[in-house]
C-alpha cells in the first residue's frame, strides 16, 4: 500500500520534471536564435567607434531597426511558449538578452534623436508589452540595466568622437548621461545586481565629463 | 601631489562634474525622465515591500510549522491531540497561507516564490507528519495542493502556487521526523511502529533514487540526509532484532539511547 503511494507520487514528480525540462530546452532554443540577433546588431553599432564612424550613424540606424524585425518574431514565438503567470518562472532565460536589446535600441535612439527611450518604446521595439498585466513583458529591471549598459557605451563614444574630430557630441553625451543619473537617484534599490550596475554609472558619468573637461579648458567647445 | 592638481583645476572656470551638477540643477520635477523615473521608483518599492511581507509571511509560516512538528512529536495520541493538530493545522493555512495568496492575488506568483518557498516546504514536512501519523501514509502532490485553495470573503477563489519541487523537497525533510519519532517510538516501546516507519521511509528512499534531475537543485542535498537518516533507523531495528530476544521489551529503551544521542548530537 505504502509502497503504490510513494510510488505515484514520484512518478508524478517525474513527469512534472520531464515536463519542465522540455519547456526549458524549448525557451532556450529560441532564445539562442533572439540571442544571435542580438549579437549581429551589437556588431553593426560598432562601428560608430570606427575612425569614420559618425558619418556612419544613420545606416547603422537603420541596419539595426531592420534586424528588430527578427527580434520582434522571436519574441513573439517566445511569448507564444509561456503561460499566463509563470513568466518568472523561466525569466532567468532570456533575462540577458532583453537586457541587451533594450541597451541597443536604447543607443539607437539616442543617436537618432539624441533622446532617452521611454520603457514603452523600448518594449514595442522588442515587440513586448510593456506591462505585466498584459502578458510577456519587458522587466523593469531588464530596462533599467539595458540603459545603464548605454551611459557605458556613451562613454565609450564620447572619448572615440573626438578622436574623430567631433567636439560637439560628447557635451550632448554629457547631458544626457547626466540626465540619467538624475533620474536613477531617484530610485531606491536594494542590494541587488541593478544596484551594483548602477554603482558603475558614476565612472561612467566622470569618465565623459573628464572629456568634456579637456575640451573645455582648450577652449574647444563648440 | 593629487591635491594640488585639483586645486589647480578649481582655479579655472571649468570642473569635473559641473555638467551634471548644472543637469540635475535645471532638471524640474516636470521634466519627462525625471517624471518616468518618480514612476519606476513607485513599481520598484511596491515590488519590494510586497516582497518583504510575503518573506515575513513566510518565516511566520516556517516557524509555527516547525510548532506543529515538535507538537506532533511530543504527544501522546488522544482524542485531545487529534483535534488540537487539525486546529494547528487550520490555523497555519488561514494565518500565514491565505494572507500570502491574498498579497500575490493579481501577481506572477513566481516571481515572489523565492520568498515563501522555505515556508511551503515547512508546512508540506508539518503536513506529511501529520497524516502519516494519522493514517500511515502520506498523501500524493495534487490533495496537498488543494489546500492552497482559498475563499475570500466575496466568494473569490484564489489559488496560490505551491509547486511540485517544494512538495518533494518537504516529503524529503519529514523523512528527518519520522526518524526521530522512529527513535521515540522505541522508548515508549511501540516496537511495530518502529519497523513500520523504517520500512516506510525505504519506500521514499527507493522513490528518490529514481528520480532523474537535471541541473543543480537541493534534492542531491537533502537525499544524502535521508539516507543518513535511514541507516540509522536500519541499525535501530537491527538492535530491536539482535537484542530483542535477550532484553524485555520495557527495557529496549536502553538499546536506542545511543542512536537518540547521535540524532542530537547532528542537529
Amino acid at each position: 500500500m505504502a509502497n503504490i503511494v510513494i510510488n505515484n507520487i514520484f512518478t508524478s514528480f517525474q513527469e512534472f520534471l520531464d515536463n519542465e525540462q522540455d519547456a526549458r530546452e524549448q525557451i532556450r532554443s529560441i532564445v539562442n536564435e533572439i540571442d544571435k540577433v542580438a549579437r549581429e546588431i551589437m556588431m553593426t553599432m560598432q562601428v560608430i567607434h570606427q575612425d569614420n564612424g559618425l558619418s556612419e550613424i544613420p545606416n547603422c540606424c537603420s541596419k539595426a531597426r531592420e534586424l528588430y524585425q527578427n527580434v520582434r518574431n522571436g519574441f513573439e514565438k517566445l511569448a507564444a511558449l509561456i503561460p499566463a503567470g509563470q513568466y518568472y518562472r523561466y525569466y532567468e532565460h532570456w533575462r540577458r538578452v532583453a537586457q541587451k536589446l533594450c541597451f541597443l535600441i536604447s543607443l539607437v535612439v539616442f543617436l537618432e534623436v539624441g533622446m532617452l527611450i521611454s520603457k514603452e518604446t523600448a518594449a514595442s521595439v522588442l515587440g513586448i508589452k510593456n506591462d505585466a498585466k498584459e502578458g510577456f513583458h519587458l522587466e523593469l529591471e531588464d530596462y533599467l540595466m539595458g540603459i545603464l549598459n548605454l551611459s557605458s557605451e556613451l562613454a565609450r563614444l564620447a572619448v572615440n568622437s573626438v578622436t574623430c574630430g567631433d567636439y560637439t557630441k560628447p557635451f550632448q553625451i554629457s547631458e544626457f548621461v547626466a540626465e540619467l543619473n538624475a533620474g536613477f537617484r531617484l530610485l531606491n534599490m536594494k542590494n541587488d545586481s541593478l544596484r551594483k550596475r548602477y554603482d558603475v554609472l558614476k565612472y561612467d558619468v566622470k569618465k565623459i565629463e573628464e572629456v568634456v573637461y579637456d575640451l573645455s579648458i582648450r577652449g574647444l567647445k563648440p | 601631489m593629487p591635491r594640488r592638481k585639483v586645486q589647480r583645476k578649481s582655479e579655472k572656470k571649468y570642473t569635473i562634474g559641473h555638467v551634471s551638477q548644472e543637469v540635475i540643477l535645471k532638471l524640474g520635477e516636470t521634466h519627462p525622465t525625471i517624471m518616468m523615473f518618480q514612476n519606476f521608483s513607485q513599481t520598484i518599492d511596491d515590488k519590494h515591500q510586497r516582497y518583504e511581507r510575503v518573506v515575513k509571511l513566510g518565516r511566520d509560516l516556517t516557524y509555527n510549522s516547525k510548532n506543529l512538528i515538535s507538537f506532533l512529536q511530543v504527544n501522546k495520541p488522544n482524542t485531545e491531540y487529534h483535534s488540537n493538530a487539525k486546529e494547528m493545522i487550520a490555523k497555519l493555512i488561514e494565518k500565514y497561507l491565505k494572507p500570502i495568496a491574498v498579497e500575490l492575488d493579481g501577481h506572477d506568483h513566481y516571481q515572489y516564490l523565492r520568498a515563501y518557498t522555505n515556508g511551503l516546504q515547512e508546512f508540506t514536512e508539518a503536513i506529511l507528519f501529520h497524516q502519516y501519523l494519522e493514517n500511515g501514509v502520506i498523501e500524493n502532490w495534487s490533495v496537498v495542493n488543494d489546500y492552497f485553495t482559498f475563499k475570500t470573503e466575496d466568494e473569490k477563489e484564489l489559488k496560490l502556487l505551491f509547486p511540485q519541487m517544494d512538495f518533494i523537497l518537504g516529503l524529503a525533510d519529514c523523512t528527518g521526523e519520522l526518524m526521530r519519532k522512529c527513535i521515540n517510538n522505541i522508548a515508549v516501546g511501540l516496537i511495530d511502529d518502529c519497523f513500520k516507519i523504517c520500512n516506510f521511509v525505504k519506500f521514499i528512499l527507493t522513490g528518490f533514487l529514481g528520480v532523474i534531475v537535471v541541473g543543480r537543485n537541493e534534492i542531491g542535498r537533502k537525499l544524502y540526509t535521508l539516507k543518513q537518516s535511514l541507516m540509522k533507523m536500519e541499525m535501530v531495528c537491527y538492535n530491536i532484532k539482535m537484542r530483542g530476544n535477550e532484553v524485555p521489551k520495557h527495557m529496549l529503551a536502553d538499546v536506542s539511547d545511543v542512536e537518540e544521542e547521535d540524532e542530537e548530537s547532528m542537529d
